[in-house]
């Protein structure tokens, strides 16, 4: 009977704490083996697993008999659904292991391993996983990092002070490091739940102003910790601004409008937490493991 | 007979969930004071019985002495040394086969509704130039047919299957009339009738200890002495010989020449316990409370349509109902009453050949012992009635 296709896996498992179901699985096996041969199964399993639950239906008489009656056909349809559900699981399983997501890398839907192991943390926005929208993402007017006219663009919206952006940041050096025809555009974030997020967003631009940019991106995640009311001007400092030029563009808030025009685009397009990394149409939410940057990326540049 | 009372010497029947036991004729519970009689042995006593000479040796022997008497007394025999005790009724019935003087062409005759217990033995023996005769079933004038030049015939006294009964006592005599000994299945009767040896002029008599409250593993073999003087020895070793020489031996005295190696001691004082317990309650109020419950079963049985084995009349069936529903397989009807905690058994009740030869594929059977209720049998009454609506 080919409900013990079922019936094995489940009771193989369970068989590995337990000799009771050791044995069950024995019989399973010797069912599905007698199945496969075309002759009846002679361990009873099958009919074990049929009569109880035609029992506990009994109930709803109606239902028991089609239950009792149908066995076989309902197991075939069970079966069926297994190995389709089992296929469904064996891809799943696949995406998660090469993009983080076992939807695949296109997509930022429910996956339940997530939840088992989550590895997508992220710094809240929003407070709600919500659609993201590749196609509303900027790239004009935002910094650049790596050759301008790489053939990939990876976009991060991320926020000086979020730990998890933080987190994020050796892979993507690496990345940028191992992939010439790679670049990186970052978009700034600065949420409110962090404090010197918008300071850190201000202080970076201001260090843009004197072409050392991405200096400055490195030192406020490098020293991500260190952060307060005066450190920006020690980081411009050790960077060898002008500080004079630096404290002017700083306490004038001169890149205001700038920030608040990237935080728009972020609510545009649906940022919900950051890092958020998109390559083409795929996204990823929260660090990332390089080798599920590698497997997007490789599939991007054929 | 207080059911109430009964039902509270077996722990089993005082658990919360307790099961609505109907396979007693598989095997039946056991009340607490055979469990107490055989920890008793345990505890106190837990030596070998008539070799060793201490005081522990010696009270093992005379509590297996008590025993074999008790059990004598149970199925009337004359002597308790015609008790031998076995693991059970299969292990009694090869003891006789294997340990009858026999000629070639010996002639063993059986009915043709008998446990592999007592089929298998002669098919095997066979193969010592013996040969196997068969009559129908509680078929007087077949058994007279049958009956000329057998040396033994080996019946079931009732079946396990329908629990109809042979009509032993007319066998017995139309046996002896020719010349020929009778060995007795009584693992079916013993348990829920009188069994009285003597008055039947049996030969041999075997039963199983487990199917009448005793311990499992625990069987008797009856026989009249002067016939258990004839026979050959077929386990030996240990225990059955008085003295031994390189190439010669002395055997032992009866029943302990029958009796290889050290025996199952607690078993056999937890079976005359078993006995004891069936003597006080009493075998004819037993007996007629099982009829009472058969017929309940087989009244609303009949109703349903369900097919039932054997004889009409519930009084001709002891405690058992076979039946079947209408095709359905009886595992399955064992498998849905059993998610009801309703214990059964299914199948061909080890008499494949009657069924092989019926053509049936198999059956149900609930069967009865004195712990029972006709509530326990309304309980299955209902879910027989859920069930039928399968078919
Ligand atoms: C009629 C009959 N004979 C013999 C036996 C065998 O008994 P045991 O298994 O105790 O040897 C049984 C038990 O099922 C029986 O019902």
């Amino acid at each position: 009977m080919v409900i013990c296709l079922i019936a094995l896996p489940i009771f193989a498992i369970l068989g590995i704490f337990s000799l009771k179901y050791r044995q069950l699985a024995w019989e399973a096996f010797h069912c599905l083996f007698k199945t496969v041969q075309l002759k009846p199964c002679d361990t009873g399993i099958d009919q074990r697993i049929k009569s109880k639950y035609t029992a506990k239906l009994m109930w709803w008489p109606g239902l028991a008999r089609a239950f009792y009656k149908y066995f076989a056909v309902l197991s075939w349809i069970f079966v069926i659904l297994m190995l389709v559900s089992t296929y469904f699981t064996g891809v799943g399983v696949y995406n998660y292991e090469k993009y983080g997501n076992c939807n695949g890398p296109d997509s930022n839907a429910f996956c339940i391993f997530n939840v088992v192991k989550p590895n997508q943390e992220e710094c809240s926005a929003t407070g709600v996983k919500q659609t993201l929208y590749p196609d509303k993402v900027k790239i004009e007017g935002y910094p650049v990092r790596g050759d301008p006219n790489a053939k990939l663009t990876i976009v991060e919206y991320g926020c000086f002070s979020c730990p998890y952006t933080k987190e994020a940041e050796p892979v993507v050096r690496q990345i940028l490091q191992d992939y010439h025809d790679v670049n990186l555009v970052y978009h700034d974030v600065p949420l409110s739940i962090h404090k010197y997020s918008i300071e850190a967003a201000e202080a970076a631009l201001c260090a843009k102003d004197q072409d050392k940019y991405w200096a400055y991106h490195d030192i406020l995640f490098d020293k991500q910790n260190l952060l307060n009311d005066t450190v920006f001007y020690d980081f411009a400092q050790e960077l060898n601004l002008n500080v004079t030029q630096f404290k002017e563009c700083y306490s004038t808030k001169k890149y205001e409008a700038e920030i608040n025009q990237s935080y728009a685009n972020a609510l545009d397009v649906g940022i919900y937490g950051t890092p958020t990394f998109f390559i083409k149409q795929a996204n990823l939410v929260g660090p990332q493991k390089y080798k599920t940057f590698k497997a997007i990326i490789e599939d991007n540049l054929g | 007979m207080n059911i109430e009372k009964i039902r509270k010497d077996f722990p089993i029947l005082n658990e919360k969930k307790a099961p609505i036991y109907f396979d007693n004729a598989c095997m039946t519970l056991k009340p607490v004071q055979v469990i107490n009689k055989m920890n008793e042995y345990y505890e106190q006593y837990p030596a070998c019985g008539g070799r060793s000479h201490h005081r522990l040796a010696e009270k093992v022997t005379e509590e297996t002495m008590k025993a074999r008497k008790e059990i004598a007394n149970f199925f009337n025999a004359k002597n308790e040394r015609e008790i031998i005790f076995t693991r059970n009724t299969t292990e009694g019935i090869n003891l006789v086969a294997n340990s009858i003087r026999w000629n070639k062409g010996d002639i063993i005759l059986t009915s043709d509704k008998e446990h592999n217990s007592n089929l298998i033995p002669w098919i095997v023996a066979k193969n010592r130039g013996l040969r196997h005769e068969i009559f129908k079933f509680n078929d007087v004038e077949d058994f007279k047919k049958k009956i000329k030049g057998v040396r033994l015939v080996s019946i079931v006294h009732t079946s396990n299957v329908d629990g109809s009964s042979n009509n032993v006592h007319e066998m017995i005599k139309i046996a002896h009339e020719n010349n020929a000994s009778v060995l007795l299945d009584a693992a079916q009767s013993a348990p829920h009738k009188s069994v009285d040896v003597r008055k039947l002029d049996v030969d041999f008599m075997v039963a199983s200890g487990h199917k009448m409250l005793g311990p499992s593993g625990m069987g008797v073999l009856y026989g009249k002495m002067h016939l258990l003087e004839e026979l050959n020895q077929f386990l030996v070793g240990g225990d059955t010989v008085k003295n031994s020489h390189y190439h010669t031996f002395e055997p032992e005295d009866i029943p302990e020449r029958f009796e290889a190696g050290l025996q199952n001691y607690a078993g056999m004082i937890g079976f005359a316990e078993a006995v004891r317990y069936l003597k006080k309650v009493g075998l004819k109020d037993i007996e007629e409370h099982e009829l009472k419950l058969n017929a309940q079963l087989t009244d609303a049985f009949n109703n349903l349509g369900i097919t039932i084995l054997g004889p009409k009349d519930p009084k001709l069936r002891s405690g058992v109902v076979g039946f079947n529903v209408g095709q359905m397989n009886p595992h399955d009807v064992a498998l849905m009453l059993n998610t009801h905690n309703i214990m059964i058994r299914s199948g061909m009740h080890c008499v494949h050949s009657w069924f092989n030869a019926h053509k049936i594929n198999g059956s149900a059977r609930a069967s009865f012992y004195l712990y029972n209720t006709s509530e326990e049998v309304e309980e299955m009454i209902k879910r027989m009635r859920e069930i039928v609506k399968l078919r």
